[in-house]
């Protein structure tokens, strides 16, 4: 049978490795929905570059950009592995 | 207390009726009792999940995390906006794979808890 992928798996891993692949320092486009509405912004941007530059091993860069950056890496990857467990146990 | 008892709890779907119905088929009518009401009280209903979730774009984000249990990544929603808002439109097309989730976990939780008595 074809295993059903968890949305949520999927997004967050397509998430970390395309912050992973981009060049940090050129600048996000913007995925802020608030902004987009029409808001000067909301406090999580600036999470993207703290992100992707902690993966580029920019720790002190990366804590200026956002001081979440790093327990957002942490959360998510534990979330994955999680999610991970869940969807390959019943198979 | 009848057979249909599961098919009455809110928001429910086929798969869910399939896995509880194969995990209390084995049980005898005193136990199933017992696990329906244990059930009916640690279950969340769908519905419940997404509008707590949805209450983000107008408030506070990541209701919807902390109420399954998910004190950490309820935090992080809750300090980022829902992750720019990107994490909160995920969880609302996401929220009955997450309602089941954790609804599943909870009726293993139950079962195991029922197995020792």
């Amino acid at each position: 049978m074809f295993p059903r992928i968890n949305m949520e798996l999927a997004a967050w891993v397509a998430g970390l490795v395309y912050l992973a692949a981009i060049d940090p320092h050129a600048g996000l486009p913007s995925f802020c929905l608030f902004k987009l509405a029409g808001f000067s912004g909301c406090p999580g941007c600036g999470l993207g570059t703290s992100v992707s530059l902690l993966l580029h091993g920019e720790l002190r860069e990366s804590l200026h950009h956002h001081w979440l950056g790093l327990p957002t890496l942490v959360i998510l990857c534990a979330r994955i592995v999680q999610l991970a467990k869940i969807q390959f146990r019943y198979e | 207390m009848n057979d249909f008892y599961f098919a009455m709890l809110p928001g429910m779907d086929h798969e869910e009726l399939v896995w509880l119905e194969e995990l209390t088929k084995k049980y005898d009518p005193e136990t199933r009792k017992r696990f329906v009401m244990l059930y009916q009280n640690r279950r969340k209903d769908p519905q419940t999940i997404l509008i707590t979730c949805l209450l983000g774009f107008v408030g506070v984000n990541g209701i919807h995390r902390f109420l399954m249990d998910e004190i950490l990544m309820g935090i992080l929603f809750l300090f980022t906006g829902g992750l720019c808002l990107v994490g909160t439109v995920i969880d609302a097309i996401n929220y009955r794979k997450l309602a089941w989730e954790y609804n599943k976990q909870a009726s293993m939780d139950i079962a195991a808890m029922l197995g020792k008595f």
